[in-house]
C-alpha cells in the first residue's frame, strides 16, 4: 500500500492493516509477539492492544475471533484472506476523520467550516484545523484536478464511494452509459469507471467558479468534437461544450480506464510526442526474439506512446497506481520479452526524461501486456517438457492434465507420446539413461516441494 | 628585591614566603558554597595550617609559624592558601612578622612579601623566575611588601629596581614598605607611591602586620610599625578573577630568618557556579534549572531528575566534576517525552465493539469525536461515557489511558435485549443480574478521571471472549431477531446472553466460509506457491 494512502486512515488502525497483512503473508498458524514488536519496532503494549483491537474489529465485522494470545503467542483460529483485509481498509477508512473532511469538500464543492463540523460532527475548533491541514498538505485542495485524481485513487483504493447527492449518481451513470454506447470504454470494472466519473460532474457541479477556466481550455492531451448529451449537462448546469468531455477522457486515460479503440485525437501537444515515442518504440519490436509484423509493431508502439503519455502530467496522483510493481514474474517465464522491453526505457527518456526511474517496472509491465495483447508470445522463450508416466494406463494423461492447468501459462509445450524427439526437461516416474536433458522424477503425487523443483528447473532453463 | 647571587645562581631558586589563613575546603559543603558567607579563622594549628596552605622552596610550617627562609643564603620560599579569594568581597587579615636580626649592611635580606596572584598563575610562584620574591615573570600580580634589601638595577623581564629614596647601591640602602604589581608583561614594579621607610630590625622578634581590603573601594590598606599604606587596585584582571593570597620571602648573599604567624584571617572564598538544565530534544527546558555553585577545586556531583512523562535519553559527560574558574558552564540533561496511549473503548454489554487507540508524547492532545464511529456503529447510541472529547497526555509516568464509551441500543432494540438479557440473567445468578440491570437502568457517573493500565490494562488473554466461532454471515437489523451468542469471560464469570454485533448494510459479505488454517491442503499450498510467482503488485 502507497504510504500516502495510509494517511487516510487513522495511524493506529493502519497499523493493525500492516500487522494483519503481514499474518496473512506469512505461513505459520501461530506467530510470536516479540517478533512483531521488533518487526514493527513499537512497544509490547501497543501489539497487544492493537491485536485486541483487530480482533474486536473482526468480530463486529465478520461476526468471529480471529486470533488468541496466550503467553506471548499468537494463534490464529481462523484463516482471513486479503478479502478480509480490504473490508477492514473500507471500515476504517469510513471512520477516517480525513476521509470524513475530503468527502465533505467534494460533496460541496469547498471545505466546510469548523462550525459546521462541530455542530454536525462534535469537532472541536483545533481538532478541526489539524485534519483540515493534514488534509492539504496531502491533497492540493485549490486544485479540481489534484482533487478529482486523488479522491479518485483514494476511494477507489479503500473501496469506497463518497456520498454524492442523488442525481450525481444518476447522471454519472448516464454519462457511464453514453461512453459505453459511443465507445469511449467499454463495461468493464463498471463500478470504478463511474466512481471516476461521479467525481468528476461533481467537481464540475459543485465547485463550478474554479472549474469554469480549467474546463475553457482544451485538454492537455485528448481532443474530440464529441461532447456529452445536452439533457445531462443542462440538467447539471455544466457548460455544453465538447471541452467537458475532453476533460473527462483525459481522466480516465491517466487511470488507463479508455477503451483502446477509443474514438479520440490527440491535441498539438500531445501528437508530436506519440510520434516521437512510437518511432524510438517501433523498431525494437522488430528486433531480436519478438520479430513483430510491420503491423503489430504500429499497434503496440503506438499502444505503448499512449501508456508513455500518461507520464507528462504534472497530477501526481495519476502515476500513484504506477507504484510498487513487481515484475519478477516476466523476468522469469519471459525474460527475452522483458529484457527487449528494459532496452526500450533509456531510448524513450532521451533526450529528456519522460518517464522517471522510480517507474521502470510500471512501464515495463504495461508495454508486455500490450504486446501480448497483440501478438502470441506462446512462442517465445518457450520450454518442452516431455511426460512419460507409466503408473498405470492413465497416469500420463492425470500428470498432463494437471500440469496443463498449473504452468501452460509459463509458454509450456508438453510431448505426452514421446519416443526420441528433444525436449527440455524430462518429466517421469523412472529415470532414463537414455536422455541427457534434466530429469525430474516423481515417484508419487507430486509434493509441494516437487512442485517448487520443477518450476525452479523452468525457470533455470529459459533463463539460459 | 632579590640580590645579584639569585639572579645568577637559578637553579637556586627559592623561597621564602608565608602566610595563613584558614582553609576553607573542609568548612563548605562539597557542592554548595557561597560568596557571601564569610570565612573566619583565628587559631591555627599545623594541620589545619598544613591542609589549608600549600608551601614550596624553602618554606616550611612548624607549630603556628611560617617559617619563609631560614637565615641561609640563596632561598626562596613561599606558601600560598588553596583556597582563592573573592575581591569583590572585603577581606582582613591580622599577622606577625619577623624580618630578621641583621640589617642589609650586616647582611641582612631580602624582606618579604604579601601578594595577590591570579589564581590560573598560582603554579607560576616560586616557579618562573626567584626574582621579586618568586614572583617576578608572573602576569597580573599585586602585593605588598617588607623590602630589607635594596637593588639598585632592573632584572630584565623580572623586575625593576627599587625607589630611589631607599638607597643608592646595590645592597646599600635602607628597609621600606611599598606595594608593588605587574602587569600582562610579568615584570614586578615597586610603586614609589605611598612607599615608606620602616624601621630597621634587629631581633627576630615579631611584630604585628595588618591588611584590610575595602571592596566596595577596591583599596587595600596596611598597617605595620604604626604607619599605613594605602593602594587602590584598579587592574580588572586581578578584580575579576579567583586570587590566590601569597606569602613569600628570599634571600640573597644577604640573608635572615624571615617568618610570619597568621592571628586571623577573614575571607570570602571565590566561587563558581554551574547551571543545571534539563532539556527536551529540542532545547527546550522541561523544569526549572537549578544554579549549583562552589569554591574552586572543590568536587561536585550532579543526578538526573526524575520528571514525571519524560525519560532520559542523554547524559553530559560533566554531571561530575570540580569548580574550575572557568564555569558558568551548563550541564544539560536530555529528556525525550514519553509515549503514551490513549484506548477508547466502546462498550456494549461488557463487549467491546471498537477501541479507538492514539498515541502521543507528554504534553500532546489527544481529540476524538465519537460521532464518526457511531455513524459505522448504526444500532448504538452512547449512553455514559467518561471520554472528555480530548486529554492532553499529562506528564506522568503512567503511559495508558483508558476511557469507556458505554453504547445502549437505539430506542427501537432497546425493548428486545432488556426483556431477553436479564431474565436469561436471573436465571444463572439473580444477584449479579440483578446489579447488572441496576447498571443499565442507573448508569454509574461518568469517571472523572481515566483507568490507568495500572488498574487495568486490557490484554487480549483476559478480555477476548471465547465465544462460538460459527461463521456470521451478514446479519439483518436486530430489531427483527437479534442473534444471541453465549460468552463466558474471566472478567465476568457468569454466563450471560450477548447480542451478536456485525450489522453492516454496507459491507456486504459474500458467502464466506473461513476454514481453519490447520486443515490447508497440500492443493492450496500449490496454489499459494503458484501465486507467489504470479504477485503482481502490493495490493
Amino acid at each position: 500500500m502507497s504510504s500516502i494512502l495510509n494517511e487516510f486512515i487513522n495511524k493506529n488502525d493502519a497499523l493493525k492493516l500492516k500487522l494483519l497483512s503481514t499474518l496473512l503473508e506469512n505461513k505459520q498458524t501461530t506467530f510470536e509477539l516479540r517478533d512483531l514488536t521488533n518487526q514493527f519496532k513499537v512497544s509490547d503494549y501497543l501489539i497487544r492492544e492493537s491485536l485486541d483491537s483487530l480482533n474486536n474489529d473482526i468480530s463486529v465485522l465478520f461476526g468471529f475471533n480471529w486470533i488468541e494470545l496466550k503467553r506471548g503467542i499468537i494463534y490464529q483460529t481462523m484463516t482471513l484472506t486479503r478479502y478480509h483485509l480490504y473490508q477492514l481498509s473500507r471500515y476504517f477508512f469510513e471512520l477516517s476523520p480525513i476521509k470524513l473532511l475530503l468527502e465533505q469538500r467534494l460533496i460541496s464543492g469547498k471545505m466546510p467550516n469548523y462550525n459546521y463540523m462541530e455542530s454536525e460532527y462534535g469537532w472541536n475548533t483545533s481538532y478541526f484545523f489539524i485534519q483540515k491541514n493534514t488534509l492539504s498538505t496531502l491533497i492540493d485542495l485549490d486544485s479540481p484536478e489534484a482533487v478529482i485524481s486523488a479522491a479518485f485513487v483514494i476511494f477507489n483504493h479503500y473501496d469506497t464511494t463518497p456520498a454524492f447527492d442523488h442525481y450525481i449518481k444518476t447522471a454519472s451513470q448516464e454519462v457511464n452509459q453514453f461512453l459505453i454506447s459511443q465507445g469511449y470504454i467499454n463495461a468493464h470494472g463498471a463500478d470504478k469507471k463511474r466512481l471516476l466519473i461521479s467525481i468528476f460532474l461533481n467537481e464540475l457541479t459543485h465547485n463550478q467558479k474554479i472549474c469554469s477556466p480549467i474546463i475553457q481550455q482544451e485538454d492537455q492531451h485528448i481532443h474530440v468534437d464529441d461532447k456529452i448529451p445536452n439533457a445531462i449537462s443542462q440538467h447539471l448546469a455544466i457548460p455544453e461544450d465538447n471541452f467537458v468531455l475532453c476533460h473527462l477522457l483525459s481522466a480516465l486515460n491517466i487511470f488507463d480506464l479508455l477503451e483502446v479503440s477509443a474514438p479520440i485525437a490527440f491535441t498539438d501537444y500531445a501528437q508530436p510526442i506519440l510520434e516521437r515515442l512510437s518511432t524510438i518504440i517501433m523498431p525494437k519490436l522488430q528486433e531480436h526474439i519478438l520479430s513483430c509484423t510491420p503491423q503489430d509493431a504500429e499497434k503496440i508502439s503506438q499502444a505503448a506512446a499512449r501508456y508513455c503519455l500518461k507520464f507528462t502530467t504534472n497530477n501526481q496522483w495519476a502515476l500513484i497506481s504506477q507504484e510498487n510493481i513487481s515484475t519478477q514474474y516476466f523476468q522469469d517465464i519471459y525474460p527475452s520479452i522483458y529484457y527487449s522491453v528494459e532496452t526500450m526505457f533509456p531510448a524513450i527518456n532521451s533526450p529528456e526524461e519522460i518517464i522517471p526511474a522510480t517507474y521502470l517496472n510500471a512501464f515495463i509491465l504495461n508495454i508486455i501486456s500490450i504486446i501480448f495483447y497483440y501478438i502470441d508470445i506462446t512462442k517465445i522463450d518457450n520450454i518442452t517438457i516431455i511426460v512419460n508416466f507409466a503408473g498405470s494406463p492413465f497416469t500420463n494423461h492425470m500428470i498432463e492434465a494437471m500440469l496443463k492447468d498449473h504452468i501452460s501459462h509459463a509458454s509450456i509445450k508438453f510431448i505426452t507420446e514421446w519416443s526420441y524427439e528433444e525436449g527440455d526437461i524430462y518429466l517421469s516416474d523412472t529415470p532414463s539413461d537414455r536422455i541427457a536433458t534434466p530429469q525430474v522424477i516423481w515417484k508419487k503425487p507430486p509434493t509441494i516441494s516437487d512442485w517448487q523443483a520443477l518450476a525452479e528447473l523452468i525457470i533455470r532453463l529459459k533463463k539460459k | 628585591m632579590t640580590n645579584k647571587q639569585n639572579k645568577i645562581n637559578r637553579l637556586y631558586y627559592l623561597l621564602a614566603f608565608s602566610s595563613t589563613l584558614l582553609t576553607v575546603n573542609q568548612l563548605i559543603p562539597a557542592t554548595i558554597a557561597h560568596a557571601n558567607v564569610l570565612i573566619t579563622q583565628n587559631h591555627w594549628t599545623q594541620q589545619q595550617l598544613t591542609s589549608h596552605f600549600t608551601t614550596n622552596g624553602s618554606a616550611v610550617i612548624k607549630g603556628n609559624i611560617f617559617t619563609l627562609t631560614e637565615d641561609q643564603s640563596a632561598l626562596s620560599g613561599a606558601a600560598y592558601q588553596n583556597t582563592p579569594i573573592d575581591l569583590s568581597q572585603d577581606f582582613s587579615m591580622a599577622l606577625q612578622v619577623n624580618l630578621g636580626s641583621k640589617n642589609q649592611q650586616r647582611g641582612g635580606g631580602d624582606g618579604l612579601a604579601f601578594a595577590l596572584v591570579p589564581f590560573d598563575h598560582i603554579d607560576q610562584v616560586n616557579h618562573t623566575n626567584g626574582g621579586a620574591f618568586g614572583l617576578g615573570r608572573i602576569a597580573n600580580v599585586f602585593g605588598f611588601k617588607l623590602d630589607t634589601f635594596y637593588n639598585a638595577s632592573d632584572d630584565a623581564g623580572s623586575f625593576t629596581k627599587d625607589p630611589e629614596e631607599f638607597g643608592k647601591t646595590q645592597g646599600n640602602g635602607i628597609p621600606f614598605g611599598a606595594f608593588f604589581g605587574s602587569d600582562e608583561t610579568g615584570v614586578i614594579q615597586t610603586f614609589s607611591k605611598d612607599a615608606k621607610e620602616i624601621a630597621q630590625h634587629d631581633t627576630n622578634d615579631f611584630e604585628p602586620l595588618e591588611i584590610k581590603y575595602q571592596a566596595s573601594t577596591h583599596t587595600i590598606l596596611i598597617n605595620y610599625q604604626s604607619k599605613t599604606w594605602s593602594y587602590r587596585i584598579t587592574d580588572q584582571k586581578i578584580l575579576a578573577q579567583p586570587i590566590s593570597l601569597v606569602f613569600s620571602a628570599s634571600t640573597g648573599a644577604n640573608h635572615n630568618l624571615q617568618q610570619i604567624i597568621i592571628d586571623h584571617n577573614d575571607y570570602h572564598p571565590f566561587t563558581s557556579s554551574l547551571t543545571v538544565n534539563y532539556l527536551d530534544q529540542s532545547g527546550n527546558l522541561i523544569a526549572p534549572s537549578q544554579k549549583i555553585s562552589g569554591a574552586l577545586n572543590d568536587t561536585y556531583q550532579t543526578k538526573p531528575l526524575s520528571l514525571p512523562g519524560f525519560k532520559l535519553v542523554s547524559q553530559p559527560n560533566n554531571t561530575s566534576g570540580i569548580f574550575t574558574y572557568h564555569d558558568n558552564q551548563s550541564i544539560d540533561y536530555y529528556y525525550e517525552p514519553l509515549t503514551q496511549y490513549v484506548t477508547i473503548n466502546f462498550e456494549y454489554q461488557g463487549k467491546i465493539l471498537r477501541k479507538a487507540i492514539f498515541s502521543g508524547q507528554t504534553g500532546e492532545q489527544i481529540d476524538f469525536s465519537p460521532i464518526m464511529t457511531l455513524t459505522q456503529l448504526k444500532d448504538y447510541t452512547i449512553s455514559q461515557t467518561d471520554w472528555p472529547g480530548s486529554f492532553v497526555l499529562p506528564k506522568d509516568n503512567n503511559t495508558a489511558w483508558h476511557f469507556t464509551i458505554h453504547l445502549a441500543k437505539k430506542p427501537s432494540q432497546t425493548v428486545i435485549n432488556q426483556n431477553i438479557a436479564p431474565r436469561s440473567d436471573s436465571a444463572a445468578n439473580p444477584i449479579q443480574a440483578l446489579a447488572q440491570l441496576d447498571q443499565k437502568t442507573n448508569p454509574i457517573s461518568p469517571q472523572a478521571t481515566p483507568q490507568s493500565s495500572s488498574t487495568s490494562q486490557p490484554t487480549i488473554e483476559n478480555t477476548t471472549p471465547k465465544s462460538e466461532r460459527t461463521p456470521s454471515r451478514k446479519q439483518s437489523p436486530a430489531v427483527t431477531t437479534p442473534k444471541k451468542k453465549h460468552v463466558v469471560s474471566k472478567n465476568q464469570p457468569y454466563a450471560l446472553f450477548q447480542d451478536t454485533v456485525g450489522d453492516f448494510n454496507e459491507i456486504a459479505q459474500p458467502n464466506f466460509q473461513p476454514s481453519p488454517a490447520s486443515e490447508s491442503s497440500s492443493f492450496s499450498q500449490v496454489v499459494t506457491l503458484l501465486a507467489h510467482y504470479t504477485l503482481l503488485a502490493e495490493r
